[in-house]
C-alpha cells in the first residue's frame, strides 16, 4: 500500500472521530458554562455538590473511565452505545476542566461591573447574562479551543471500545499489511491535519487575551 | 449479568499488584518530560533559524494524541532494530507527549519573568550563563511549580494507556483478571475507583508539596 | 550656593581630563525596529568626569540611545565607542564592556529573589570571582554611600520605591564603573521620593563620576549637568551647557518642549 492509500483508509474514520467529537462538545460546553457559574456563585453544599461533580470527571484517568463505563454500566442495568459512553465520558472531562476557566474568568472579573449593573436596577441574572459573561467570555476561549484538542485527541480512546474511528482504521490496516513506519506516520499525520491549525488558533487567542505578552528575556 | 460486589472486592488486591508500576512509570514520565520540555525551551529560545522549527515540533507534539505517539513508538521501534522493554517505550512515549505542554510552562514562566531583570544582569557585566542561573532560574521555578504538579497529576492519569502495550501498570492488571475469568464489568469497575483514589492521592500531595514551595517564596 | 561649588570643581577635573581619550563617542548611530527608525545618525561625545543629561519627549530615542551604550539594544549603524573599545553587535567579551557602565533603570530591576546586599554582590562575585567576605565589604561601602547600608539584609519588596532606586545605585556602583548611565530614575517613583534618588545622584556628580542621565528632572540638570542634550523623533536637536540651554534654547521644538515642561 502507498502512503496516499493508508493516509486514505485511515481517513475513512474520520467520520467517526467527528462524530464522537462533536456529540462530545454537547455535553462540554453546556456542562462547562452551568459548572463553573453554578460553582462561582453557590455556597455551602451545593457548592460542594458541584466540586465533586467537577473533580469527579477531572480527576479520574479518560480511558479508566471510558472502560469502567463501557464495560460496567451494563451490569447496572444502563445500556450506552460505545458512542454515547465515548462521547459522555470525553466531553464531560473536558467540559469539567474547562469550568474551571470559567470561574476563574467570572472571579477575576472587577466587582464594580456587577455592582453597576445592580445599581441600574438589573436583576442578579440579568447582570449575569449580559455583563460578567460576555467580559468573562474572551479569557475563558483560549481554554475552550485547548480543551477541544484535547477531546479531538481524545477520540483516539474511542478506538479501544470498538468504534471505528482513525485510530482504529489504522490498526485494521495493521493488520492487513506490515509497514508499521508508513501506518503510524499516516495517522500521526491525519491528527496533525486536524489539530495543527486548531493549535494555532489556540495560540493566536492566547496570545490576543493577552497571556503571553511582555517582552522576551533574552539572553 | 448483574454486578458482583463480592467479586469485586475479591480482585482489588490484584488489580493493586500494578500499582506500582503505576507510580513508578508516572514519576519516571514526569522526570522525563520536564527535562524534554526544558530542552524543548532552551532550543527555543536558542536561534532565531531553530526557534520557528521547534514552535513546529512543540505544536506537532501536542496536536497529535498521546495513544498514537505510544503506538508509533512500540510499533516503529522495533522495525529499525531498536526493541526496548514495553516499559520504557511507554515511559519515553509519555515523556515525549507531555514534554511538549511542559515546554510551554517554562515559557510561561520564563516570560513572567519582566525583561528588565535580565537586562540589569547583563548590564552588570554578568554572563549569559550566570544570568540564566542566578537570575532568571529562581525566578522561574516559583513560576513553573504550580503549573508543573498539576502536570504531574496529568501524567499519572494518563499512565492507563500503556495497558495498550502491555505495561502491566494497574488497568493492565485489571485487564488481565478481566481476561481470565471472562468478567469485565466488576475489573473495571474497580480500576476506576482505585484510579480516582490515586490520583486524589496524588492531587493532595501535590497541593501539600506547593503549600510548602509557596510558604518558601513568601517568607523572605 | 553648594551647587555653585559643584559646578566650579566639575569645570576643573573636566579641564584635567580634557586631553584623555573621551568616556563615550557616539558617531552617526542609527537604529530601527523593524521598520521603525529609533536613531537617526546620532553623534554625541562624552569626555571623561562629564555630566550629560539627555531631555526629550516620549518616543524621542533617548531610552533607546542609553541603552545602545550598554547594548542591550543593538544598533545597527555608525559608532559606539565605550572607555576605547568599540562596541559592536554580538561581540565577544561584552560582558567585560559591560561592567565599565553600571547602569540605572526606571523599574529599578533589582532581583526579588536576593537580598539588598545580595544583589549588590553578585555581579562581583559571579564576573569578578572576589570572595564573598570581600565582596559584602565592597557592597556595604557602596550601600552607605547611598545611605541605605542599614537595609542590606531586607529584600527589595519590603523597601520604599526610592529605596530600590537607591539601592539599584548603588548595584550599579559595586561593578567599579566609570561610567554611570541612569534611564529616567526617578520617573516610577512617587513624588516626595524623588528628592532622595536626586540627592544621591547629585553626590555622585559632585565626586567627578561620569555619568549619563535620561531624566525630566529639569532643576538636576540645571544644577549638575555640564551639558544638556535635547532629542526629538530619535535625533539630537540640540545641545548646550545648562545656562544657555534653559534661558535661550535656539531650536523652535526646544522651546516648546521646555515651555510644556514648565507648566
Amino acid at each position: 500500500m502507498s502512503f496516499i492509500e493508508i493516509v486514505l483508509g485511515i481517513l475513512q474514520g474520520a467520520g467517526v472521530t467527528a462524530e464522537v467529537t462533536l456529540l462530545g462538545l454537547l455535553y462540554a460546553v453546556p456542562f462547562a458554562l452551568v459548572a463553573g457559574v453554578l460553582q462561582h456563585f453557590s455556597t455551602g453544599t451545593s457548592r460542594w455538590t458541584i466540586t465533586i461533580v467537577i473533580e469527579f470527571w477531572r480527576s479520574t484517568s479518560v480511558l479508566v473511565l471510558l472502560y469502567a463505563f463501557y464495560y460496567s454500566l451494563p451490569a447496572f442495568g444502563i445500556e450506552l452505545s460505545a458512542v454515547s459512553v465515548g462521547a459522555m465520558v470525553l466531553g464531560m472531562n473536558a467540559g469539567a476542566y474547562a469550568s474551571q476557566s470559567v470561574r476563574a474568568a467570572l472571579q477575576s472579573l472587577d466587582r464594580g461591573q456587577c455592582e453597576a449593573g445592580l445599581a441600574l436596577g438589573l436583576d442578579r441574572l440579568t447582570v449575569l447574562r449580559m455583563i460578567e459573561l460576555p467580559q468573562a467570555l474572551r479569557n475563558m476561549i483560549p481554554t475552550f479551543v485547548n480543551e477541544a484538542i484535547q477531546l479531538i485527541k481524545g477520540t483516539a480512546l474511542v478506538s479501544l471500545i470498538t468504534l471505528t474511528d482513525m485510530t482504529f482504521r489504522a490498526k485494521q490496516i495493521a493488520q492487513l499489511s506490515y509497514d508499521p513506519v508508513g501506518i503510524y506516520s499516516g495517522l500521526l499525520l491525519c491528527y496533525l491535519i486536524i489539530c495543527y491549525p486548531v493549535s494555532l488558533l489556540g495560540r493566536y487567542l492566547d496570545r490576543s487575551a493577552g497571556k503571553a505578552g511582555g517582552r522576551i528575556n533574552g539572553f | 449479568m448483574d454486578f458482583d460486589f463480592a467479586f469485586a472486592l475479591k480482585i482489588v488486591p490484584r488489580v493493586l499488584e500494578g500499582v506500582g508500576n503505576t507510580i513508578l512509570v508516572a514519576v519516571l514520565s514526569f522526570f522525563g518530560a520536564t527535562l524534554l520540555g526544558f530542552f524543548w525551551e532552551m532550543l527555543r529560545r536558542s536561534h532565531k533559524v531553530v526557534r520557528p522549527v521547534t514552535q513546529f515540533a512543540i505544536d506537532a507534539i501536542r496536536s497529535t494524541p498521546a495513544l498514537v505517539q505510544i503506538y508509533f513508538l512500540f510499533f516503529v521501534l522495533p522495525y529499525y532494530g531498536i526493541v526496548l522493554p514495553a516499559l520504557f517505550v511507554g515511559v519515553f512515549g509519555l515523556s515525549f507527549y507531555y514534554s511538549g505542554y511542559i515546554s510551554e510552562v517554562f515559557k510561561a514562566g520564563i516570560d513572567a519573568i519582566p525583561a528588565g531583570q535580565s537586562e540589569a544582569a547583563l548590564s552588570l557585566g554578568l554572563g549569559r550563563f550566570d544570568t540564566v542561573l542566578f537570575v532568571v532560574a529562581p525566578q522561574m521555578l516559583r513560576n513553573i511549580a504550580a503549573p508543573l504538579g498539576s502536570y504531574s497529576i496529568g501524567i499519572l492519569k494518563s499512565t492507563p494507556l500503556l495497558a495498550v502495550i502491555a505495561v502491566p501498570e494497574m488497568l493492565g492488571s485489571a485487564l488481565d483478571v478481566a481476561s481470565d475469568t471472562y468478567r469485565y464489568a466488576e475489573p473495571m469497575f474497580v480500576a476506576g475507583v482505585l484510579f480516582l483514589i490515586l490520583a486524589l492521592i496524588a492531587a493532595l500531595l501535590v497541593a501539600v508539596l506547593e503549600r510548602r514551595l509557596g510558604v518558601l517564596s513568601t517568607s523572605h | 550656593m553648594a551647587f555653585e561649588f559643584t559646578k566650579s570643581a566639575t569645570v576643573v577635573q573636566f579641564n584635567e581630563k580634557a586631553n584623555s581619550q573621551p568616556a563615550v563617542t557616539i558617531e552617526d548611530v542609527s537604529k530601527w525596529f523593524g521598520t521603525f527608525q529609533a536613531l537617526h545618525n546620532v553623534s554625541l561625545t562624552v569626555a571623561a568626569g562629564e555630566r550629560l543629561v539627555i531631555c526629550g519627549p516620549s518616543g524621542s530615542g533617548k531610552s533607546t540611545l542609553i541603552r545602545c551604550i550598554n547594548q542591550l539594544e543593538e544598533h545597527q549603524e555608525g559608532r559606539i565607542v565605550v572607555n576605547g573599545t568599540e562596541l559592536r553587535p554580538g561581540m565577544k567579551g561584552l560582558a567585560n564592556v559591560r561592567r565599565d557602565a553600571g547602569m540605572v533603570f526606571q523599574q529599578f530591576n533589582l532581583f526579588p529573589h536576593l537580598s539588598v546586599l545580595d544583589n549588590c554582590t553578585l555581579a562581583l562575585r559571579r564576573a569578578r570571582k572576589i570572595p564573598r567576605d570581600a565582596a559584602n565589604q565592597i557592597a556595604m561601602e557602596k550601600l552607605e554611600r547611598v545611605r541605605i547600608a542599614e537595609q542590606a539584609n531586607k529584600h527589595p519588596r519590603q523597601l520604599s520605591g526610592g529605596q530600590q532606586q537607591r539601592v539599584a545605585i548603588a548595584r550599579a556602583l559595586c561593578i567599579m564603573p566609570k561610567i554611570m548611565l541612569f534611564d529616567e530614575p526617578t520617573s516610577a517613583l512617587d513624588p516626595e521620593m524623588v528628592k532622595e534618588v536626586l540627592d544621591v545622584m547629585t553626590t555622585l556628580a559632585k565626586d567627578g563620576m561620569t555619568m549619563i542621565c535620561v531624566t525630566h528632572e529639569m532643576g538636576f540638570a540645571r544644577e549638575v549637568a555640564d551639558r544638556v542634550v535635547f532629542m526629538d523623533k530619535g535625533a539630537v536637536i540640540e545641545e548646550a551647557a545648562p545656562q544657555k540651554f534653559f534661558s535661550s534654547p535656539e531650536h523652535v521644538r526646544t522651546q516648546q518642549f521646555l515651555k510644556q515642561l514648565l507648566h
